[in-house]
Protein backbone atom coordinates (compact mmCIF):
# COMPACT_ATOMS: atom_id res chain seq x y z
CA UNK A 1 0.00 0.00 0.00
CA UNK A 2 3.27 2.56 0.79
CA UNK A 3 4.34 2.23 -2.68
CA UNK A 4 0.83 2.53 -4.52
CA UNK A 5 0.47 5.45 -2.18
CA UNK A 6 3.50 7.56 -2.57
CA UNK A 7 3.17 6.78 -6.51
CA UNK A 8 0.06 8.58 -5.89
CA UNK A 9 1.07 11.24 -4.12
CA UNK A 10 4.51 12.22 -5.26
CA UNK A 11 6.15 15.03 -3.34
CA UNK A 12 9.29 17.58 -3.22
CA UNK A 13 12.54 16.39 -2.62
CA UNK A 14 12.12 12.51 -2.95
CA UNK A 15 10.74 12.08 -0.33
CA UNK A 16 7.75 9.66 0.56
CA UNK A 17 4.58 10.73 2.13
CA UNK A 18 3.50 7.09 3.70
CA UNK A 19 5.63 4.69 5.06
CA UNK A 20 4.91 0.91 5.76
CA UNK A 21 3.44 0.43 9.40
CA UNK A 22 2.16 -2.47 11.08
CA UNK A 23 -0.40 -1.93 14.35
CA UNK A 24 -2.65 -3.54 16.89
CA UNK A 25 -5.30 -1.38 17.78
CA UNK A 26 -6.35 -1.56 21.41
CA UNK A 27 -10.31 -1.22 20.47
CA UNK A 28 -12.40 -0.54 17.18
CA UNK A 29 -11.93 -2.41 14.07
CA UNK A 30 -9.33 -5.47 14.14
CA UNK A 31 -8.47 -4.75 18.08
CA UNK A 32 -6.31 -6.92 19.24
CA UNK A 33 -4.37 -8.24 16.04
CA UNK A 34 -1.58 -6.68 14.13
CA UNK A 35 -3.14 -5.01 11.15
CA UNK A 36 -0.54 -3.91 8.12
CA UNK A 37 -0.95 -0.64 7.21
CA UNK A 38 0.60 3.09 6.48
CA UNK A 39 1.04 5.47 8.28
CA UNK A 40 0.59 8.90 6.23
CA UNK A 41 3.41 11.89 6.93
CA UNK A 42 0.84 14.49 6.51
CA UNK A 43 3.40 17.28 7.36
CA UNK A 44 4.88 16.09 3.68
CA UNK A 45 1.24 16.73 2.01
CA UNK A 46 -0.75 19.20 3.66
CA UNK A 47 -1.06 21.95 1.59
CA UNK A 48 -0.22 20.32 -1.77
CA UNK A 49 -3.03 17.79 -1.91
CA UNK A 50 -6.54 18.98 -1.33
CA UNK A 51 -8.09 16.56 1.15
CA UNK A 52 -11.27 15.37 -0.63
CA UNK A 53 -9.14 14.83 -3.57
CA UNK A 54 -6.32 12.95 -0.84
CA UNK A 55 -9.36 10.63 1.19
CA UNK A 56 -10.83 10.05 -2.85
CA UNK A 57 -7.12 8.45 -3.96
CA UNK A 58 -7.12 6.07 -0.76
CA UNK A 59 -9.96 5.17 -1.30
CA UNK A 60 -9.32 4.10 -4.64
CA UNK A 61 -6.15 2.21 -3.65
CA UNK A 62 -7.55 0.35 -0.80
CA UNK A 63 -9.93 -0.85 -3.29
CA UNK A 64 -7.70 -1.67 -5.58
CA UNK A 65 -5.39 -3.48 -3.39
CA UNK A 66 -7.51 -5.50 -1.44
CA UNK A 67 -7.11 -8.89 -1.46
CA UNK A 68 -9.48 -10.47 -2.47
CA UNK A 69 -11.28 -7.52 -3.45
CA UNK A 70 -14.86 -8.72 -1.81
CA UNK A 71 -12.58 -7.99 1.47
CA UNK A 72 -12.93 -3.99 0.91
CA UNK A 73 -16.61 -3.12 1.57
CA UNK A 74 -19.05 -0.64 2.55
CA UNK A 75 -19.90 -1.37 6.31
CA UNK A 76 -20.07 1.23 9.33
CA UNK A 77 -21.23 -1.37 11.81
CA UNK A 78 -18.81 -0.46 14.23
CA UNK A 79 -20.68 2.96 13.90
CA UNK A 80 -23.80 1.39 14.39
CA UNK A 81 -24.64 1.92 10.81
CA UNK A 82 -23.86 -1.78 8.89
CA UNK A 83 -23.82 -1.53 5.03
CA UNK A 84 -23.25 1.63 3.03
CA UNK A 85 -25.52 3.97 5.48
CA UNK A 86 -22.90 5.28 6.60
CA UNK A 87 -20.50 6.34 3.32
CA UNK A 88 -24.10 7.77 2.14
CA UNK A 89 -24.26 9.66 5.21
CA UNK A 90 -20.58 10.88 5.58
CA UNK A 91 -20.20 12.32 2.02
CA UNK A 92 -23.86 14.08 1.85
CA UNK A 93 -24.83 11.77 -1.24
CA UNK A 94 -24.48 8.08 -2.45
CA UNK A 95 -23.14 8.95 -5.55
CA UNK A 96 -19.64 9.05 -4.11
CA UNK A 97 -20.42 5.67 -3.13
CA UNK A 98 -21.62 4.25 -6.33
CA UNK A 99 -18.87 6.37 -8.40
CA UNK A 100 -15.89 4.33 -5.86
CA UNK A 101 -17.34 0.96 -6.68
CA UNK A 102 -16.74 1.54 -10.88
CA UNK A 103 -13.20 0.57 -10.72
CA UNK A 104 -13.00 2.08 -14.51
CA UNK A 105 -13.07 5.26 -12.73
CA UNK A 106 -10.17 7.05 -11.45
CA UNK A 107 -10.53 9.43 -8.26
CA UNK A 108 -9.67 12.07 -10.32
CA UNK A 109 -12.74 12.02 -12.88
CA UNK A 110 -14.74 11.25 -8.70
CA UNK A 111 -13.19 14.35 -7.57
CA UNK A 112 -13.86 16.19 -10.88
CA UNK A 113 -17.76 14.99 -10.84
CA UNK A 114 -18.16 16.84 -7.72
CA UNK A 115 -16.50 20.30 -9.12
CA UNK A 116 -19.66 21.74 -9.71
CA UNK A 117 -20.98 21.48 -6.07
CA UNK A 118 -17.88 23.04 -4.99
CA UNK A 119 -18.22 25.95 -7.50
CA UNK A 120 -22.01 26.54 -5.87
CA UNK A 121 -20.78 26.08 -2.61
CA UNK A 122 -17.90 28.90 -3.11
CA UNK A 123 -20.76 31.04 -4.20
CA UNK A 124 -22.97 30.48 -1.41
CA UNK A 125 -20.68 31.22 1.49
CA UNK A 126 -19.45 33.85 0.30
CA UNK A 127 -22.08 35.94 2.33
CA UNK A 128 -21.77 34.24 5.01
CA UNK A 129 -17.79 34.99 5.40
CA UNK A 130 -16.46 36.97 8.50
CA UNK A 131 -13.16 36.90 7.41
CA UNK B 1 -19.30 16.38 7.81
CA UNK B 2 -18.93 16.71 11.27
CA UNK B 3 -21.25 15.92 13.91
CA UNK B 4 -20.03 19.32 16.18
CA UNK B 5 -21.08 21.10 13.02
CA UNK B 6 -24.62 19.08 13.44
CA UNK B 7 -24.97 19.86 16.72
CA UNK B 8 -24.24 23.61 16.32
CA UNK B 9 -27.14 23.28 14.02
CA UNK B 10 -29.50 21.94 15.97
CA UNK B 11 -28.81 24.26 19.31
CA UNK B 12 -29.81 26.88 17.05
CA UNK B 13 -33.18 25.01 15.23
CA UNK B 14 -33.86 24.24 19.40
CA UNK B 15 -33.49 27.35 21.02
CA UNK B 16 -36.27 28.90 21.94
CA UNK B 17 -36.38 32.16 20.35
CA UNK B 18 -35.87 33.60 23.80
CA UNK B 19 -32.36 32.08 24.51
CA UNK B 20 -29.24 34.14 23.37
CA UNK B 21 -26.85 31.78 21.42
CA UNK B 22 -23.62 33.53 22.20
CA UNK B 23 -20.48 31.58 19.26
CA UNK B 24 -17.24 31.83 20.08
CA UNK B 25 -15.56 31.79 16.84
CA UNK B 26 -12.50 29.80 16.61
CA UNK B 27 -10.14 28.84 13.86
CA UNK B 28 -11.09 26.36 11.10
CA UNK B 29 -7.72 23.97 11.68
CA UNK B 30 -7.82 23.59 7.84
CA UNK B 31 -8.03 27.02 7.30
CA UNK B 32 -10.20 29.26 5.43
CA UNK B 33 -9.87 28.74 1.65
CA UNK B 34 -9.93 25.16 0.28
CA UNK B 35 -13.31 24.16 -0.49
CA UNK B 36 -13.98 20.43 -1.86
CA UNK B 37 -16.10 17.75 -1.78
CA UNK B 38 -19.49 16.87 -2.38
CA UNK B 39 -22.37 19.29 -1.24
CA UNK B 40 -24.30 17.40 0.98
CA UNK B 41 -28.23 16.25 -0.15
CA UNK B 42 -30.88 16.65 2.31
CA UNK B 43 -31.99 13.40 1.89
CA UNK B 44 -28.57 12.36 3.40
CA UNK B 45 -28.85 14.53 6.19
CA UNK B 46 -28.03 12.30 9.60
CA UNK B 47 -26.53 13.19 12.66
CA UNK B 48 -22.76 13.84 10.66
CA UNK B 49 -24.63 16.62 8.39
CA UNK B 50 -27.89 18.92 8.74
CA UNK B 51 -27.24 21.44 6.10
CA UNK B 52 -26.11 21.46 2.60
CA UNK B 53 -22.45 22.75 2.56
CA UNK B 54 -19.47 20.67 1.24
CA UNK B 55 -17.13 18.06 2.74
CA UNK B 56 -14.61 20.65 3.09
CA UNK B 57 -16.46 23.95 3.70
CA UNK B 58 -13.80 26.26 4.63
CA UNK B 59 -15.87 28.09 7.35
CA UNK B 60 -15.56 28.69 11.03
CA UNK B 61 -18.69 27.63 13.36
CA UNK B 62 -19.32 31.59 13.53
CA UNK B 63 -19.68 31.98 9.56
CA UNK B 64 -21.51 28.34 9.78
CA UNK B 65 -24.00 29.34 12.53
CA UNK B 66 -25.22 32.63 10.39
CA UNK B 67 -25.24 29.72 7.02
CA UNK B 68 -27.59 28.13 9.13
CA UNK B 69 -29.24 31.01 10.70
CA UNK B 70 -31.08 31.65 7.34
CA UNK B 71 -33.30 28.74 7.66
CA UNK B 72 -33.63 29.29 11.58
CA UNK B 73 -34.08 32.99 11.30
CA UNK B 74 -33.16 34.12 15.10
CA UNK B 75 -32.59 37.76 15.04
CA UNK B 76 -29.02 38.33 14.34
CA UNK B 77 -26.57 41.67 13.67
CA UNK B 78 -23.39 41.46 11.14
CA UNK B 79 -20.34 41.76 13.68
CA UNK B 80 -19.34 45.38 13.71
CA UNK B 81 -15.51 45.07 13.71
CA UNK B 82 -12.12 42.97 12.53
CA UNK B 83 -9.08 44.21 13.43
CA UNK B 84 -5.70 42.24 12.81
CA UNK B 85 -4.20 41.88 16.27
CA UNK B 86 -2.93 38.65 16.99
CA UNK B 87 -4.38 37.31 19.93
CA UNK B 88 -5.99 34.04 21.39
CA UNK B 89 -8.87 36.30 22.92
CA UNK B 90 -12.03 37.50 20.87
CA UNK B 91 -13.04 40.68 20.22
CA UNK B 92 -16.66 41.31 21.72
CA UNK B 93 -19.00 42.71 18.99
CA UNK B 94 -22.12 44.01 20.56
CA UNK B 95 -25.45 42.73 19.36
CA UNK B 96 -27.60 43.74 22.34
CA UNK B 97 -31.05 43.15 20.72
CA UNK B 98 -29.89 39.91 19.01
CA UNK B 99 -30.60 36.49 19.80
CA UNK B 100 -27.73 35.17 17.38
CA UNK B 101 -24.09 36.82 18.40
CA UNK B 102 -21.10 35.48 16.66
CA UNK B 103 -17.95 36.94 19.05
CA UNK B 104 -15.39 37.00 16.24
CA UNK B 105 -11.67 36.59 16.52
CA UNK B 106 -8.71 38.89 15.72
CA UNK B 107 -5.76 38.16 13.96
CA UNK B 108 -7.07 35.45 11.87
CA UNK B 109 -6.47 35.17 8.34
CA UNK B 110 -8.46 32.70 5.55
CA UNK B 111 -4.72 31.04 4.90
CA UNK B 112 -4.06 30.68 8.05
CA UNK B 113 -4.40 26.48 9.05
CA UNK B 114 -4.04 25.73 12.64
CA UNK B 115 -0.19 25.82 13.57
CA UNK B 116 -0.19 29.37 11.98
CA UNK B 117 -2.02 30.59 14.27
CA UNK B 118 0.25 29.13 16.96
CA UNK B 119 -2.52 28.39 19.34
CA UNK B 120 -2.61 24.80 21.24
CA UNK B 121 -4.54 22.39 20.23
CA UNK B 122 -7.00 21.46 22.46
CA UNK B 123 -8.58 18.14 21.46
CA UNK B 124 -12.18 18.47 20.11
CA UNK B 125 -12.35 14.85 20.84
CA UNK B 126 -10.09 11.81 21.40
CA UNK B 127 -9.87 10.91 18.54
CA UNK B 128 -7.92 14.00 17.10
CA UNK B 129 -5.88 14.54 19.55
CA UNK B 130 -3.14 16.05 17.60
CA UNK B 131 -2.99 18.84 15.12
CA UNK B 132 -1.86 15.90 12.78
CA UNK B 133 -5.06 14.35 13.41
CA UNK B 134 -7.17 17.07 12.19
CA UNK B 135 -4.82 17.27 9.24
CA UNK B 136 -6.14 14.53 7.35
CA UNK B 137 -9.04 13.28 9.24
CA UNK B 138 -11.32 15.16 6.37
CA UNK B 139 -9.57 12.39 4.42
CA UNK B 140 -8.73 9.71 6.21
CA UNK B 141 -12.47 9.58 8.12
CA UNK B 142 -14.32 7.96 5.22
CA UNK B 143 -12.28 4.47 5.85
CA UNK B 144 -14.87 4.56 8.71
CA UNK B 145 -17.78 3.41 6.40
CA UNK B 146 -15.28 0.29 4.85
CA UNK B 147 -14.10 -2.82 6.28
CA UNK B 148 -10.65 -0.76 6.45
CA UNK B 149 -9.19 0.14 9.83
CA UNK B 150 -8.94 3.73 10.15
CA UNK B 151 -6.06 3.87 13.29
CA UNK B 152 -8.56 4.46 15.88
CA UNK B 153 -7.28 2.47 19.18
CA UNK B 154 -3.97 3.54 18.21
CA UNK B 155 -2.33 7.11 19.30
CA UNK B 156 -2.51 8.38 15.75
CA UNK B 157 -5.83 7.61 14.72
CA UNK B 158 -6.88 8.37 11.24
CA UNK B 159 -2.93 9.13 10.65
CA UNK B 160 -2.36 5.44 10.32
CA UNK B 161 -4.33 3.12 8.21
CA UNK B 162 -4.32 -0.47 7.11
CA UNK B 163 -6.24 -4.43 7.06
CA UNK B 164 -5.54 -7.56 6.71
CA UNK B 165 -6.32 -7.84 3.60
CA UNK B 166 -3.95 -5.29 2.35
CA UNK B 167 -0.46 -5.35 2.10
CA UNK B 168 1.46 -2.96 3.99
CA UNK B 169 4.43 -3.77 1.34
CA UNK B 170 7.88 -1.81 2.41
CA UNK B 171 7.87 1.94 1.12
CA UNK B 172 10.49 4.17 -0.07
CA UNK B 173 12.64 6.38 2.09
Amino acid sequence: MALRLNADFPVSNQQAAFRAAYYQPSFSKYNGTTVPGVQWLSERTTGVYDIFQSGTQMLCAVRDLASPPEAFEWDGVWFGHPGSELIDQYAGTPLYRTMLNDRTLSAETIVEFFAKDVEMFMETRQAFLLY
Amino acid sequence: MYDVMAGAKLALTHSNHATKMLILDRPNPLGGVEVSGPLLQMHEKSGYGKYPITHIHGMTIGELSILFNEDIQLPYASPSSKTNTISSSAAATTMTSSLLQVVTMTGWTRDMRWRDTRLPWIPPSPNLPTVSSSDVYGATVFLEATTVSEGRGTTTPFEQFGAPFISAQVGMW
